[in-house]
């Protein structure tokens, strides 16, 4: 069990890391999430006792590791395991990089050899042991990294942004290795990411860090469709977010106002709250304004004129003035079908069970 | 021209015949200055490591003075140690004065400068990730600094390479502080300068092809480890 508390870090003036709490149980994968320059790579050295916090407390099994000597401390860092974000490669062959901590540890050659053989085996390594380390792709010196860290089969292991400048393929084999290290070692992984999905394939939990501290922690299905405030919602990828105020409320279902308009969201909040409220492009639905819609009690229904039409990748992002600009996605075929274009009358639907409210 | 030519000659016939009174001055350069040189690396790297990895007040002064002794006059190097070991000087009971002991520690205190600040480079210029690694997978003291040593292992073989270069080629303090006494403190570049003083322009010659043969291998290892490294 790794627990912190209170955590805070500053270089000179700046202070990184502003009071950080958090707990994560023996097995889980806890992942960090938040864009760059943000404190992510920092909680992980001082988990790693590489720097000391200026304030808080970091338990391993509920002993403070943040009051250590230097040979205590040395101790407990064998019984943590970091990959870094730009791996290091020592001289030599991959052999004798994967075993390099083994070497600190006093095992016998037999041991040594055993552990290095299964690290390979399992990072998909065998045939490599007696390549120069420096020779190999990154995909490759990012598996010799985690061989590394397995290897002296550590409690803890530390992932500082462990795929990125990877290419996709290279990515899906390291993400499926993290599953592996965990399920063949049982070790707790604190993981940091600036890719968001990543965290949601990877993570048992995410949180989301951002002005040097943990502004959301939840599974990722309660982080990406209950994104706490406007800045994780942003984050996360909605493109749709907007501050309102909460006008009535019946039974659960508020009306919010919306710029000039006002849509229904299914909420708790008592009228007369400040509130933001966020919407996926995805549980839009785009009608031509002369088509006939049946309406059901909790449908929102907004006319507007078409704005823009940017092309994303396959798929097309329309922005539609409603009085707030509602952006939505449509393909190809259908933009063409419909011969969407700027300025054309439109309606969009959601449903006020997709109208996420939050803190304003 | 012609006394040139026949300088060289005789001077390749000097080398090839073995003639003793070569190799003995050969011979005695090359003790010496590996003695300095090995010694100035047991002292030197450890200080390098020091100033490295340490946070300690005057720190940068030192290194300041490191890089500024690197360019320390050999004569002026010659006349403080002169004055230690002279009868008169602090260390004078010792009875060093003119002995390859007093050339020893002459040629040392001329390199330890270079061994230090060229090993505190390399220590600074490393990737911070490589020594982050090595805390990180457990290493004690000891072992850190060993793995660290390992990791710049040839710019260290260079270094010591280079300091071999610096000390054999060294003239001025050899002859201050050994005297430049036949068969006991003669050294290569001593005798090159004494008997070139005196018309052995041959005998010269042939000391001067075997400095420079040093030299070249010097310079061979250096480029070996670099290639090596590379």
């Amino acid at each position: 069990m790794l627990r912190i508390e209170g955590l805070r870090k500053s270089f000179g003036e700046k202070e990184v890391i502003r009071g950080l709490d958090a707990e994560v149980p023996k097995g889980e994968i806890f992942v960090i999430i938040g864009p760059s320059g943000q404190g992510k790579s920092t909680i992980l050295r001082l988990i790693d006792m590489l720097d000391t916090p200026t304030a808080g407390n970091i338990l391993l099994d509920g002993m403070d590791i943040t009051m250590l000597s230097d040979r205590e401390q040395q101790q407990v860092r064998r019984r943590i395991g970091m990959v870094f974000q730009d791996p290091a490669i020592f001289r030599g062959s991959v052999y004798e990089n994967v075993a390099y901590g083994l070497r600190f540890r006093d095992l016998s050659k037999e041991e040594v050899h055993r552990r290095v053989t299964q690290a390979l085996h399992d990072m998909r390594l065998e045939g490599y042991e007696e390549q120069d380390a420096r020779t190999l792709s990154g995909g490759e010196k990012h598996r010799v990294a985690f061989a590394r860290t397995i290897v002296t089969q550590p409690e803890v292991i530390l992932m500082d942004e462990p795929t990125s400048d990877l290419d996709p393929v290279t990515t899906g084999i390291l993400e499926e290795l993290i599953f592996s290290i965990r399920d063949t070692y049982n070790a707790t992984i604190v993981l940091s990411t600036h890719d968001m999905f990543q965290g949601q394939r990877l993570g048992d939990r995410i949180a989301v860090m951002m002005g040097g501290t943990f502004i959301q922690t939840g599974t990722p299905k309660e982080v990406f469709t209950s994104p706490n405030n406007r800045d994780v919602a942003y984050f996360i990828g909605f493109e749709n977010i907007f501050d309102g105020e909460i006008i009535r409320s019946e039974e659960g279902v508020a009306t919010i106002t919306a710029g000039t308009a006002e849509i229904l969201a299914v909420t708790d909040r008592p009228p007369g709250s400040k509130i933001s409220w966020c919407l996926r492009t995805e549980d839009i639905r785009l009608h031509m304004s002369q088509e006939h819609i049946a309406r059901s009690p909790l449908a929102n229904h907004l006319d507007g004129v078409v704005k823009s039409i940017d092309m994303v990748g396959p798929q097309n992002h329309v922005t539609i003035d409603c009085g707030i600009d509602i952006i939505l996605v449509v393909s190809w075929r259908f933009a063409a079908r419909v011969g969407l274009q700027p300025g054309m009358n439109v309606r969009v639907a959601f449903n006020a069970g997709s109208v996420h409210v939050m803190d304003g | 021209m012609y006394e040139i030519v026949e300088g060289f000659l005789t001077a390749i016939h000097l080398i090839v015949t073995f003639d003793p009174d070569v190799y003995e001055v050969a011979f005695r350069s090359i003790y010496i200055t590996l003695s300095a040189t090995l010694i100035a690396s047991i002292i030197s790297i450890p200080i390098a490591l020091f100033l490295a990895f340490r946070t300690f007040p005057g720190k940068r002064t030192i290194i300041n003075l490191v890089h500024t002794l690197y360019a320390l006059p050999t004569v002026l190097i010659g006349l403080v140690v002169f004055l230690m070991l002279s009868r008169q000087g602090p260390f004078g009971f010792l009875g060093l004065l003119f002995t390859p002991g007093a050339m020893i520690i002459g040629q040392t205190i001329l390199v330890i400068p270079i061994i230090i600040g060229l090993t505190y480079s390399a220590l600074v210029a490393m990737d911070p990730v490589i020594k982050d690694t090595i805390i990180s997978l457990g290493a004690n003291y000891f072992q850190f600094m060993a793995s660290i040593l390992k990791e710049i292992r040839f710019v260290v073989y260079a270094t010591v390479a280079m300091a071999f270069g610096r000390a054999i080629s060294e003239v001025g303090a050899a002859i201050m502080i050994g005297g430049n006494i036949r068969g006991y403190t003669r050294v290569l570049t001593t005798s090159i300068a004494l008997e070139t003083s005196m018309g052995n322009i041959e005998f010269s010659m042939a000391l001067g092809i075997i400095l420079l043969f040093i030299a070249l291998v010097v310079n061979f290892v250096m480029t070996s480890i670099r290639r090596e490294a590379d």
